[in-house]
């Protein structure tokens, strides 16, 4: 009975496991059959075809378990291996019914009578002969029975047999010499305490072995090669490259017999350091050793440079979105432009001569919104001016008073700003502040140069009724980033509502900065 | 608040309307001058008669379930709570034809294109208007709207684009006896679902929510409301104190109750109390 190629169950639970009882039957049932051959001196036919049934169809389903799905990366399978398998679960099914239907006269008769059965059945019975051969090259390239694979987990064994046999003996040779000497006597005691000792000594030193020997062939090398392909941090990354150093060092330790210093440039193969010397035959080998570390290393790096390049790619893509998403923001949002066209449109039915003044000062604003978008910087006193329009335009949208007045000092209405600095803040205010049913809102501006420091002060009188929680719009947001791109980044803004109502948001940007960056 | 011309008898308010009445119809936008506009033109309908204007979406609601009218032009941009959040709260077989008003709302358009809702974009236009009317009219004659508008706004709503460009909730919708309440966000507790429903718990009473908790999630202000475990959704302000009680991590709340996170969220609700 084919469990293909190695029935699965865990270490000491193999009875709980379908699979080992399959395998318990494959072996059974055969000599079952061949103690019925030699009491009854035939076999029951029957009974013989369905044990070949089941064991087939167990057999095709472990084919199929194991090289129909993934595997982790050291057990699995090429494609071409799958491919047999596949073919072979696929001969051995039909094979199974052709023979089933062959015991069945009159069925196969009236089949034979077609051509088509005839060459499926020639085709399927040769391709039934050749499926030990199949099965015994998928098992002899199965990566479960890779040689290396089987000497690597063989060899502790094999090792530790001899270690612990040499032990053994000594313990008990001793212990008898011993154990004469001073009684006279032999004592089989010894024996059984040797055989103590050596069953406690077995599991550490079979680990330590197994350590050393992975060690030794590299695997733990390996296991972090293959943890690379995950995405690795730097963390990982390092760790790697220095387990690939630690394990050429250590190679070289074991061929030459001694520590030999190396130094390992930033780029490029190792090298041995100055002032080692090889012996003659050694020569050529450590420095094969070296390239092959160098291009190891270097695909380290490789992948490193990549990964790192990926993520600047990622984040310029980011801060190129946040841009663009600045500069929409920073525009007239067109919703304020449709519900003005609104109101124009309505405007223009019942009052022609407000219709008239509400497009002007629309055109105004509009033509300063599209015109400070190519400009770098603004004086006060036209964005005040471009407030006064906008609130011109808001005063026929929105119901109760609108008013801004600026507290500031004449000289400073000749102050560079950021193009459109006032228009967010408005904004928010109108959103934020002016709650359903209030009287008004009443905005103002402070200014203030000291030290060389400009400070701009936006506050309302609002009631955080409307669309309320204060907090930071995303319009606000973008605001201090302009701020920042126009003076650098010692900006500030602080944003928050009034102790005593409304809500203030206070720019502070160094003034000589600015007259750099323009 | 305010009920223009309000003169239907109280004995009127049956709801299929016939042939020779008027039907009533409510204005719902944040602007005075669009107020004003739309009640313009459609006093030039004279199928139409306007029996209110509300502000705001919470006023809308009110005015909606005192007046209940036949139809509501509802603007979607509003301070309080968004047109398609109060038109999701219009249900049931009494639920007026919903008309939206919008300026802008490319996704939402879009939206409701797909779903067949009416909507006219402003600067609205006569044309448009009178067209509207007649298949308000039509559908309203017909007498089936109610469920498949319903359905229409859910579908709406559903849609991410649309989602996205909504505000956060500031005030939760209730259910408070027939009506549509609007809760402030602090005087709510904590939102549990509870046999099929959500309910909001706020100064010792429950409320029905007509939203699911994972919508709740991303529709409140962030980092106002943590989801404690699958089925309760607290107010980070509501919390008076927490603790470990053998190993499961027990939020007590202001109200007295006590929510206990499970141990999938556990890590989460004590990083936002931090």
């Amino acid at each position: 009975m084919a469990v293909f190629p190695r029935p699965r169950w865990r270490p000491g639970e193999a009875w709980r496991s379908a699979w080992a009882w399959l395998v318990v039957a494959g072996y059974v049932v055969p000599l079952y059959f061949v103690g019925q051959i030699i009491v009854q001196g035939r076999l029951s036919a029957r009974q013989y075809s369905w044990f070949q049934m089941f064991a087939t169809a167990v057999g095709v389903f472990s084919l199929v378990e194991r090289y129909g799905r993934t595997a982790p990366e050291d057990r699995r399978p090429s494609r071409s291996q799958r491919g047999l398998a596949m073919l072979v679960a696929l001969l051995l099914l039909l094979d199974s019914a052709l023979y089933w239907a062959y015991e069945n006269e009159a069925l196969v008769a009236s089949l034979f009578q077609f051509p088509i059965y005839q060459l499926v059945f020639t085709v399927v019975t040769i391709g039934a002969l050749f499926t030990p051969i199949i099965m015994a090259f998928l098992i002899a390239r199965d990566p479960v029975f890779d040689p290396r694979r089987l000497l690597e987990r063989g060899l502790p064994y094999a090792l530790l047999s001899g270690v612990v046999a040499a032990l053994y003996i000594a313990i008990v040779l001793a212990g008898q010499r011993l154990f004469a000497a001073v009684t006279g006597e032999e004592a089989l005691a010894i024996n059984v305490v040797a055989a103590l000792v050596v069953a406690f000594v077995f599991a550490p030193l079979r680990s330590r072995l197994q350590r050393v020997l992975d060690r030794c062939s590299g695997a733990t090398r390996w296991c972090c090669a293959r943890r690379s392909t995950a995405p690795a941090t730097s963390c990982c990354r390092r760790w790697i490259r220095d387990d690939a150093r630690a394990a050429v060092e250590a190679a070289l330790t074991r061929g030459l017999g001694r520590q030999v210093a190396l130094e390992w440039p930033e780029s490029g193969p190792p090298r041995l350091a100055a002032g080692e010397e090889l012996p003659e035959d050694a020569a050529s080998a450590v420095d094969n050793l070296l390239t092959q570390a160098g291009i190891r290393l270097e695909n380290l790096a490789l992948a490193e440079q990549r990964a790192a390049a990926e993520r600047r790619a990622v984040e310029l893509r980011e801060a190129a979105m946040r841009a663009e998403l600045r500069a929409l923001h920073a525009q007239v949002q067109p919703h304020f432009l449709f519900n003005a066209l609104n109101a124009l449109s309505y405007l223009t039915e019942t009052d022609p001569r407000a219709a008239q003044r509400f497009t002007e000062r629309l055109a105004d604003m509009l033509r300063y919104t599209v015109e400070a978008g190519t400009r770098s910087a603004a004086l006060l006193a036209d964005e005040i001016a471009f407030v006064e329009d906008y609130l011109g335009v808001a005063r026929e949208r929105y119901e109760g008073d609108l008013c801004f007045t600026y507290r500031g000092s004449r000289e400073l209405l000749s102050a560079t700003v950021p193009p459109l600095l006032l228009q967010p803040l408005v904004e928010n205010s109108l959103k934020h502040g002016l709650a359903p049913g209030a009287r008004g809102l009443a905005m103002s501006l402070e200014a203030d140069r000291s030290d060389g420091w400009l400070t701009v002060t936006f506050l309302d009188d609002g009631t955080a009724g409307g669309n309320g929680a204060p907090g930071l719009g995303v319009g606000l947001e973008n605001l201090e980033q302009r701020v920042r791109r126009f003076a650098g980044d010692e900006a500030t803004m602080r944003a928050g509502p009034r102790p005593d109502g409304g809500y203030s948001v206070m720019l502070r940007w160094r003034e000589h900065a600015t007259e750099v960056t323009r | 608040m305010r009920a223009v011309r309000r003169h239907a008898p109280d004995g009127m308010t049956g709801r299929a309307p016939t042939d020779g009445r008027k039907l009533k119809a409510v204005i719902a936008d944040d602007e005075p001058r669009a107020r004003q506009f739309l009640a313009r033109l459609l006093s030039e309908h004279d199928e139409i008669e306007l029996v209110g204007e509300a502000k705001s979406g919470g006023e809308t609601l009110a005015l909606v379930s005192r007046l209940s009218p036949e139809v509501v032009f509802l603007d979607i941009q509003m301070p309080d709570l968004s047109g398609l959040e109060v038109a999701r709260h219009l249900t049931g077989e009494d639920a007026p034809v919903v008309v939206f008003v919008t300026a802008f709302d490319q996704h939402a358009v879009e939206a409701f294109e797909v779903a067949a809702l009416d909507y006219l974009l402003k600067p609205i236009r006569r044309e448009r208007l009178a067209e509207t009317m007649r298949r308000v009219v039509q559908e309203i004659r017909s007498g089936k709207r109610g469920a498949r508008q319903e359905a229409a706004v859910r579908s709406v709503l559903a849609s991410p684009e649309v989602r996205q460009g909504l505000e956060p909730l500031r005030r939760l919708p209730v259910r408070f006896r027939r009506e549509v309440k609007l809760l402030d966000l602090d005087q709510v507790a904590r939102i549990v679902s509870r046999d099929r429903v959500v309910l909001a718990c706020a100064e010792g009473r429950e409320y029905l929510v007509d939203y699911t908790l994972q919508e709740l999630e991303g529709r409140l202000p962030a980092g106002q409301f943590v989801r404690a475990h699958r089925a309760a959704l607290v107010n980070i302000d509501a919390i008076e104190s927490y603790g470990g009680e053998d190993g499961v991590l027990v939020l007590r709340l202001k109200d007295g109750s006590r929510v206990e996170a499970s141990e999938r969220r556990a890590a989460e609700v004590r990083r936002r109390l931090r």
